[in-house]
């Protein structure tokens, strides 16, 4: 059995279809790219596997059930959004995630925060938006969650912070488990994908390993992106 | 799960209430020191703190109804329906206890906030009481008359705080309902959600408005054609228990509409 499927997926906003029937599976252990232009879906997909979307049909099934309270047991998201509270010191976010999430691992958190820095104590409405982002990263990564959902994880922050987040992605997640990266920045995760995802107006123009497309074409991920979604 | 969410719920309600609480606390205790050493001395100056305390007690229970006014709404809207939302909703919890641990929270606050609000009035009577020796005659006649009719008072009490429960569910749930319609749409959302709630209130208010004119004219014609004053009464505790059914009744409606727009139609951008 899959770890997560998308069976069919249409989602649409008004007179806008987002998601024209996708459909594809992901099995565990995968680190799987979704890619794809501003606008193609891939926040969308996310959305909808995390139950913050309805589909207008189809649907998403991860580790055999649909988005409800157990798959987000087993789900750690990150948005493209900040979503920590401000109102929360770093100690009180740990403890937060510590009571909602049985598999958070507070050491892990720690060990990552001190290595940037950041107190207990430091109350999350004194960092910069590039500490946040940073901040909320390391919770998203401390969880031992069966499936990553990273939306646009390196969008938007400087190549330094890039490097971190990466290094922070691969040094931190179960190999048991799965990770899905949307991202439009392809050659910045193209080494440490397995597959990929193209998405274009809602619907899959290419599903592939990582390694077919460089031996078939002959071309990075990137040089293919680039290919297939010229202007 | 539902516990967790209280928990955290009361923490961010108390870090804005208890301030105001306590400075409420404060200003009623003044207050009674200064009637009852003021007063017993004879003394204007102390009267007149007395009074000053006084007034700045009701300002602060003024102070505090609207700053819950505002926390409800604030731990509402911020908490689901914007950023935060994206943390909220991905909880391994459903939409219902998300709903219900705010719900619980604004109902025990306001329990808190008017019990506190009554012992504090009580002790600055009871202050004035002591000081003046006859304000309690006019309550022990009231008292006394409701036991004639065959009612205990705290009948009446029990009735009238159901009552009160009923409606400031209705209205927690009312602001519930107006931003969980206002905010699914994409644009203007706040402009929405007042619109949804005066829309709602002049709904409910048209429905208050025709009963009451229903009651208006047929009380005398209830009231002649009952043979004693007891009997009346009856009459109009059953109006008040109706009353808190149909509150209850709304509640249900609004309930369903925050839970149907949060499941279906959240829109977190």
């Amino acid at each position: 059995m899959s770890l997560f499927e998308c069976r069919d997926l249409v989602k649409h906003f008004g007179n806008i279809k987002a998601l024209d029937g996708v459909s594809f599976s992901i099995e565990r252990g995968k680190i799987v790219g979704l890619l794809g232009p501003n606008g193609s879906g891939k926040t969308t997909i996310m959305k909808i596997a995390n139950g913050l979307l309805t589909p207008t049909s189809g649907n998403v099934i991860i580790d055999g059930k649909t988005p409800s309270p157990s798959t987000k047991k087993i789900v750690s998201y990150l948005p493209e959004r900040t979503y920590i509270p401000d109102s929360m010191s770093v100690r009180q976010l740990l403890n937060f995630f510590s009571d909602f999430y049985t598999d958070f691992s507070r050491e892990t958190a720690l060990t990552m925060m001190n290595s940037l820095g950041i107190q207990e104590t430091q109350e999350i409405k004194q960092m910069s938006k590039g500490t946040r982002e940073k901040v909320q990263l390391i919770m998203v990564m401390s969880r031992k969650a069966l499936l990553f959902l990273l939306d646009e994880p390196i969008g938007g922050v400087d190549p330094a912070t890039r490097d971190y987040i990466i290094r922070t992605i691969i040094g931190n997640y179960n190999k048991e488990a799965s990770i899905i990266i949307s991202t439009h920045l392809i050659s910045e995760v193209e080494n440490i994908l397995d597959d990929v995802l193209f998405l274009n107006q809602g619907k899959i123009v290419l599903n592939a390993s990582v390694e077919s497309i460089r031996e078939d074409s002959g071309k990075s991920v990137d040089q293919m992106f680039r290919e297939v979604f010229r202007c | 799960m539902l516990g967790k969410l209280i928990k955290y719920e009361f923490r961010e309600a108390a870090r804005k209430l208890l301030p105001f609480l306590a400075a409420s606390i404060v200003f009623g205790l003044f207050s009674v020191l200064f009637i009852r050493i003021g007063v017993n001395a004879k003394q204007q100056t102390l009267e007149y703190y007395s009074t000053f305390c006084f007034g700045l007690f009701v300002l602060t229970l003024l102070v505090i109804f609207v700053v819950y006014i505002v926390v409800i709404i604030q731990r509402f809207y911020k908490n689901l329906l914007t950023d935060e939302g994206y943390l909220m909703f991905t909880l391994p919890v459903s939409t219902a206890e998300l709903i219900w641990s705010k719900i619980i929270v604004a109902l025990v606050s306001v329990i808190i906030v008017s019990a506190i609000s009554c012992l504090m009035v009580y002790l600055i009577i009871s202050a004035y009481e002591l000081s003046y020796g006859h304000m309690f005659e006019e309550l022990k006649l009231l008292v006394e008359n409701i036991n004639r009719n065959g009612f205990s008072l705290i009948q009446y009490i029990l009735q009238f705080t159901f009552l009160f429960l009923a409606a400031m569910l209705m209205f927690i749930l009312l602001l519930y309902t107006s931003m969980s319609v206002g905010y699914s749409f994409d644009s203007h959302k706040q402009l929405y959600s007042v619109l949804v709630f005066f829309g709602i209130l002049i709904v409910l208010q048209l429905l208050v408005g025709g009963e009451m004119t229903w009651i208006v004219y047929t009380i005398p014609d209830i009231y002649g054609s009952y043979q004693s004053e007891t009997v009346f009464c009856i009459y109009l505790r059953n109006l008040l228990w109706l009353q808190t059914g149909g509150m209850l009744v709304l509640c249900a409606i609004f309930y369903f509409v925050t839970y149907r727009m949060l499941s279906r139609h959240l829109n977190l951008e």
